[in-house]
């Protein structure tokens, strides 16, 4: 046994024996005041948070009919205005519209009448905007059908389509930007994620299992060999933003990136490893479906060439890729690969 | 009944707390705070203690739901460098005893350099203290691939600690 191992091996051994940080008892303590503050997640409230933008979507699809159909069905403004608003008050107004032959100005039973003819009401409604209502009757506004006028504008209804609209769209923050047709900008703005919430992890960790509308959203991510460390960090710090688990090794020799083999993968899924040897520009291609979730990756080097085979996030891939240069400037690629595709469970 | 349920889980883990304490404080280092992974973990536990097959592996089930945590948790990872005074100060325990306590945060600094897996089966092997059959049935692979993981890993830590560059796995 060389002196390292014996080495390693009293490393090992100080941290076996090493005594617990943390007690037993404090573990149960804060165990159980957790318990009894966690509420239990159940079968559908998980579900619920799984899915929490379709969710929601089919929540507010669901309120807005609900009120649409509500205000269908109330009063119009006319029978609301009405001392009585029972089915029985309709019909007089209807014989005195009649009997005044459409005439514009139109004198409303008094108060006092309705109730000697007819019985009390049981339900009387009272309109919110009582006073409005008389002065457009007399301002002869629009013709009376049957004894009711034309409603005011259904505000909740009109605006339900937009906020629909909002709310299915409204997801938390994983910005992209499109693809231009040479892109020379590394991505040197830092993330813009939100804290990560339980649905973004879950919906990321099921990513790979979701099948996405097809979408030519991307983003496209470059690293040049001449990256310095803070543009390293912000390549690979972009990456991890979409949810990737990443390891990298690289070395680098008077400033430049020499090779950097990279591991990108997604827990049940993705599982890439890639070796890049004397490139000047890497160039990885993250596809995105329209909810700017990742559902594939792709790569080139040096600008030259197409993109790599779409490697999708159920892929478990190998890539070695070296650009090796010419004395004349120009290059050749050798690469290899080799993906399967495994069922996940 | 929800009582009964607590003590019999805390009963359960009594014995172990040690070694599941040992392997999150290696196994988190740098990742999330350890004491962050403990929790979650004990709670996913509880909550789903009825999946137990056997209450002799009740470690192996702790440490299984940590894994999948650690691997869904949206966390930073960056390469480190022995010299990262940041992290020996806010690791640091002052009732320990300097060499001794350097020589672990040391261990563990090297241990979160390596590839995931290497730095899994080491971990359960050197520090938790479990068998190669039971990591095979926790990382899932073969007698052979979780021995090659403990034979490379070695030489990675060996040469990381030396300070010098290894290619890995």
């Amino acid at each position: 046994m060389t002196e390292e191992e014996k080495y390693i091996n009293q490393l090992f051994k100080a941290a076996k024996n090493e005594a617990p940080k943390r007690s037993f008892e404090e573990v149960a303590t804060h165990f159980e005041k957790t318990i009894v503050t966690t509420p239990v997640a159940t079968g559908w409230s998980k579900l619920y948070v799984k899915y929490f933008s379709l969710n929601t979507l089919l929540l507010a699809v669901i309120g807005s009919l609900g009120i649409a159909g509500f205000l269908w069905l109330t009063p119009t403004p006319i029978t609301q205005s009405a001392p009585l608003t029972e089915k029985k008050a309709i019909p007089i107004i209807d014989k005195k519209i009649k009997k005044e032959e459409q005439s514009r100005t139109i004198q409303l039973p008094s108060n006092n009448n309705l109730v000697k003819k007819e019985a009390q009401p049981k339900e009387i409604i009272i309109p919110k905007e009582k006073k409005e209502l008389k002065a457009d009757l007399t301002n002869k506004k629009a013709p009376i059908k049957e004894g009711l006028s034309v409603a005011p504008p259904q505000k909740i209804a009109k605006s339900s389509p937009n906020t629909l609209a909002k709310t299915t769209t409204k997801k938390e923050a994983i910005t992209t930007t499109s693809i231009t047709p040479n892109p020379k900008e590394i991505a040197t703005t830092p993330p813009t994620a939100t804290n990560a919430s339980v649905a973004i992890i879950d919906s990321i960790s099921t990513v790979s299992k979701k099948i996405k509308l097809p979408s030519n959203k991307s983003e496209l991510l470059q690293l040049k060999h001449t990256a310095n460390e803070k543009e390293i960090t912000t390549f690979l710090v972009r990456i991890r933003s979409y949810g990737f688990s990443l390891t990298e090794k690289m070395n680098r020799n008077s400033g430049k990136i020499e090779r950097i083999n990279l591991h990108i993968s997604l827990f049940n899924g993705l599982d890439w490893k890639i070796k890049l040897r004397n490139f000047e520009v890497f160039e990885l291609k993250i596809l995105l479906d329209e909810y700017k979730n990742p559902v594939g990756l792709s790569y080139r080097l040096s600008e030259t060439g197409k993109f790599s085979e779409v490697i999708a996030l159920n892929s478990r891939a190998r890539s070695t890729h070296k650009f090796s240069k010419k004395g004349d400037g120009t290059g050749s690629h050798s690469f290899t690969k080799s993906f399967t595709k495994h069922v996940i469970n | 009944m929800s009582k009964n349920k607590q003590q019999y889980f805390l009963g359960l883990y009594k014995p172990i707390h040690n070694r599941f304490e040992r392997f999150c404080r290696a196994r988190a280092f740098y990742d999330m705070p350890y004491e962050d992974l403990m929790n979650e973990t004990l709670l996913v536990a509880y909550h789903k203690i009825d999946q137990l097959k056997n209450e002799g592996v009740f470690l192996s089930f702790l440490i299984g739901i940590s894994t999948r945590l650690l691997a869904n948790s949206y966390r930073k990872k960056r390469t480190i460098t022995v010299e990262d005074e940041f992290l020996l100060t806010n690791y640091a325990d002052p009732e320990r005893p300097i060499d001794r306590h350097f020589e672990v945060e040391m261990l563990h600094k090297a241990l979160a350099q390596l590839p995931e897996k290497q730095r899994e089966a080491l971990i359960l092997f050197e520090i938790t203290g479990f068998s190669i059959k039971e990591i095979m049935e926790l990382q899932d692979s073969g007698q052979s691939a979780v021995k090659q993981r403990l034979a490379r890993g070695r030489t990675a830590l060996a040469a990381i600690i030396k300070g010098m560059e290894v290619s890995k796995e």
